[in-house]
């Protein structure tokens, strides 16, 4: 029942952000560590995507990315619940405010999955500026499934309103009505992110063949890459929810965190991202 | 937030998506029907007002209706509060 709760509200959140939070203030979710915050040497925290709760890591034998991780590597896995339907700029806000009250010696990884790994994106580059002594200590930053050059559906979703809104019949206006309260946390979506790219940040992304939601192109926009990049991973057969909980893509994550991350970058990685505001100056 | 701050914020959410969901509906009511009385001309003229005000009629009654409900679930809520508080 409770998951059936949350799972509802995650939803509310994700469908009408801000408005949550201005007019039914007990219904969004803030910001927060599920439980308590974690504590250890070395931390990977989880951030999920748009209208999920931290079940979508569930994985088919009841554990997640995060336990198996724990057992396999030592990181000590913190899960970050939040109202998804804000725009990606303030969860990143939220989301280093959150990273600033963690021990000041523990080091950081992240697994964003989806919108997640937009969030992130986000308080990284925030913390260049506020807090780059979290910055400092972000070892890896794994994107599962991350629009990072946008998702098409929203961009249709614009067109069609764009078309519907030319018609004169009572129908389509109402539908136009409906498809304006969409949440600022989905309308972000639509454009590539606009937070720079960490270049000195080992990171990661991978992405599934059958994601409708977050093709290929757009998960792994920043690397623009052929599939020899090791840092770049695209599962044959997955689509978007796969990502979160599937044992080939843990698998994958688990390497990535044994790597060393002092490791010399891919040539790759450090080409200009054709997203980022560096490349847009 | 409170179990309490959620519910009322719960209560509010339904009150407004009732209230907004019947004026957007009696808009699309309105509208479509006043083109069947467009194509009449000014003999339906009569007929449309009496179904125009019919309608409001209806759709005013159901946002009262929820608003009134709305109201009483404040109270009890405050109720609730006040005895949680003492």
């Amino acid at each position: 029942m409770t998951n059936t709760i949350d799972a509802a509200l995650s939803i509310l959140n994700g469908a009408l952000g801000e408005r949550l939070v201005e007019r039914y203030p007990g219904l969004s979710t803030e910001m927060s560590w599920v439980g308590a915050a974690p504590q250890g040497a070395e931390l990977c925290v989880f951030v999920y995507g748009l209208m999920c709760t931290e079940t979508i890591w569930r994985m088919p034998d009841g554990s997640d990315y995060g336990q198996r991780l724990q057992r396999d590597t030592g990181l000590v896995p913190g899960y970050v619940r939040y109202n998804t339907g804000r725009p990606v700029e303030r969860n990143g806000a939220d989301l280093l405010a959150l990273l600033r009250a963690l021990p000041a010696d523990a080091g950081l990884s992240f697994v964003g999955f989806s919108m997640g790994g937009l969030v992130v994106r986000s308080a990284l580059e925030r913390a260049v500026r506020e807090a780059p002594e979290v910055r400092a200590r972000v070892r890896r930053v794994v994107s599962l499934g991350t629009p990072h050059g946008g998702a098409p559906l929203e961009r249709l979703a614009r067109g069609l309103l764009r078309v519907v809104a030319r018609v004169d019949d009572p129908y389509a206006r109402l539908v136009g009505e409906l498809a304006a309260l969409r949440s600022d946390g989905i309308r972000d979506l639509g454009d590539p992110s606009r937070a720079a790219w960490a270049h000195e940040i080992p990171q990661y992304l991978a992405a599934g063949t059958r994601d409708v939601m977050v093709p290929v192109g757009s998960a792994t926009a920043p690397f623009a890459a052929g599939p020899t990049d090791e840092r770049l991973r695209v599962f044959p057969g997955l689509g978007h929810l796969d990502l979160a909980h599937h044992p080939e893509v843990y698998e994958q994550i688990r390497r990535w965190c044994v790597e060393d991350p002092t490791s010399e970058a891919p040539a790759q990685e450090s080409r200009p991202c054709p997203n980022s505001r560096e490349s847009a100056a | 937030m409170s179990e309490l701050a959620r519910v009322r914020s719960l209560k509010n959410l339904v009150v407004d998506a009732v209230d907004h969901g019947a004026a957007a509906v009696e808009r699309v009511h309105l509208d479509t029907a006043a083109r069947p009385f467009a194509l009449g001309g000014e003999a339906f003229g009569p007929v449309k007002m009496a179904h125009d005000a019919a309608v409001r009629h209806v759709y005013g009654q159901i946002r009262g209706v929820t608003r009134l409900v709305g109201l009483s679930l404040d109270v009890a809520l405050d109720v609730v509060e006040r005895r949680r508080t003492r």
